[in-house]
């Protein structure tokens, strides 16, 4: 993958989103993203923390259906 | 604002990881019936299709296109199949290409698929962008989650064409699917059924409804909408996120009778207004999707100068046990019930046939005052 913050390539229009939206938030990207990826996420606001890790957290699945495509 | 923060800390994750953050945990959509993918572009005269299935592709311009489906099985008499496009937009092009040659026979299957668009959950056609946005955030701007090339990039789908579209579908709608999101493929199916009846009888597809149909059209397409809404926010990690819009609201109990429970709220942010109906399950925003322990309607939402949100919920359909003060739980929109919304619209079509309803071309319509609540009001002018 090319993409990324703090990656050689950047997604420049994403870089201008997520300024606006830590400005706005009375913060900076660079803070965010250093408080972010230092495992240590304060001084930031929650939100952010909370969408960075919510990848992490483990979801309990209920019991449900595993559909197959008919015929599959 | 939160919500924004919460989804932007959820792109960067994936721009750092350089990977899909998957932001559901059961597949939004059903997997596809005996899928036709499409690709379908337009110069401004011609529109011009890149068709697969399973075992073959087709291509064709304007009526050949419509040719090329029919050759790859789009037939009014068969099953119904799912039409996989990359964007509506594409959809929208193949649906004029049908209306241009309506009496072709593949039209009349177009011009299903270009009712069913409008039904979210639908089995009958899926939107390869707009169903991955449900599973998915990429590490990019949201701009361009809209494009289909950028989905083959984060998914490291290596084909191109309509192929890769079916690939990107089966990647969307694989895993456990949400419960009850079978009912949407019960509800193509009627619909399906009802448009070939249709259509022996000898009405066209390309005719416009009546103002009835369109009444009942315009119900049924929202009922949809609010279904497949309440439907998602049992998946935990929908409700996750919902969390930080106020449509869920994580709490603790700090009292409760028989008949009341007043919650507070972690964070104070709500969307849930005095007079709703509102349920509840126990624990958190991710254990979304289990029984529910608490339903009602909202009696009042207060918040102190501390800026703590309470919220009474009263009125529920029996006796509020096994909750006690501390008890953890999460408040939700009270859950759709399609069953429910039937009933309604049986109700609905009922008046309409009958009576001076103006909407039946009877009377004419009485002006009448009422209060709007705010957010219907501004949603209303952003149309």
């Amino acid at each position: 993958m090319t993409t990324g913050i703090g990656k050689p390539t950047l997604d420049p229009a994403l870089t201008t989103l997520a300024e606006r939206l830590c400005h706005a938030a009375g913060t900076d990207l660079p803070t965010a993203l250093t408080a972010l990826t230092s495992g240590n996420p304060t001084g930031i606001p929650t939100a952010l923390a909370a969408g960075w890790e919510a990848t992490d957290v483990i979801i309990p699945i209920h019991p449900t259906l595993d559909l197959e495509e008919p015929g599959a | 604002m939160t919500r924004n923060l919460f989804d932007l800390g959820q792109r960067l994750r994936a721009a750092h990881t350089g990977q899909p953050v998957e932001i559901a945990a059961y597949a939004p959509v059903l997997p596809p019936v005996n899928p036709i993918a499409c690709e379908v572009d337009t110069d401004g005269e011609h529109i011009y299709l890149t068709a697969a299935s399973d075992t073959a592709t087709a291509t064709g311009a304007d009526r050949a296109a419509l040719a090329a489906l029919a050759a790859l099985g789009a037939d009014l008499t068969a099953p119904h199949r799912t039409l996989v496009v990359g964007t509506a937009r594409e959809a929208g092009l193949l649906a004029s290409l049908a209306h241009q040659y309506r009496g072709d026979p593949a039209a009349a299957v177009v011009g299903w698929w270009d009712q069913r668009i409008d039904y979210p959950g639908t089995e009958a056609v899926h939107v390869v962008t707009e169903a991955a946005r449900r599973r998915w955030v990429l590490g990019v701007h949201p701009d361009r989650e809209r494009e289909t090339a950028t989905w083959r990039e984060w998914l490291g789908v290596t084909g191109t064409g309509p192929q890769a579209l079916l690939t990107i579908a089966r990647m969307t709608a694989s895993g456990s699917t949400l419960l009850d999101l079978l009912s949407a493929a019960r509800a193509d199916a009627d619909s399906w059924e009802r448009h070939q009846k249709r259509i022996t009888a000898g009405r066209d597809w390309w005719m416009p409804d009546s103002r009835i149909d369109a009444a009942m059209g315009l119900v049924a397409r929202s009922h949809a909408a609010e279904w497949y809404e309440s439907l998602r926010m049992n998946d935990p990690r929908v409700a996750l996120a919902s969390a930080h819009d106020g449509s869920v609201v994580p709490g603790t109990v700090v009292a409760v009778t028989d008949w009341e429970a007043i919650i507070e709220a972690d964070q104070p942010l709500s969307r849930l207004r005095v007079d709703s109906a509102v349920e509840a399950w126990r624990g958190e925003p991710i254990d979304a999707g289990g029984g529910i322990c608490l339903n009602g309607r909202v009696q009042a939402a207060t918040i102190d100068t501390n800026a703590t949100l309470r919220v009474t919920v009263g009125r529920p359909d029996r006796k509020i046990k096994g909750i006690d003060v501390g008890s953890r739980l999460c408040l939700r929109p009270a859950s759709v019930d399609s069953y429910m919304q039937a009933n309604g619209r049986s109700l609905m079509a009922a008046k309409l046939f009958r009576g001076s309803n103006w909407i039946a071309g009877r009377g004419a319509p009485v002006a009448r005052r009422g209060t709007v609540p705010l957010d219907v009001v501004v949603a209303a002018a952003s149309d």
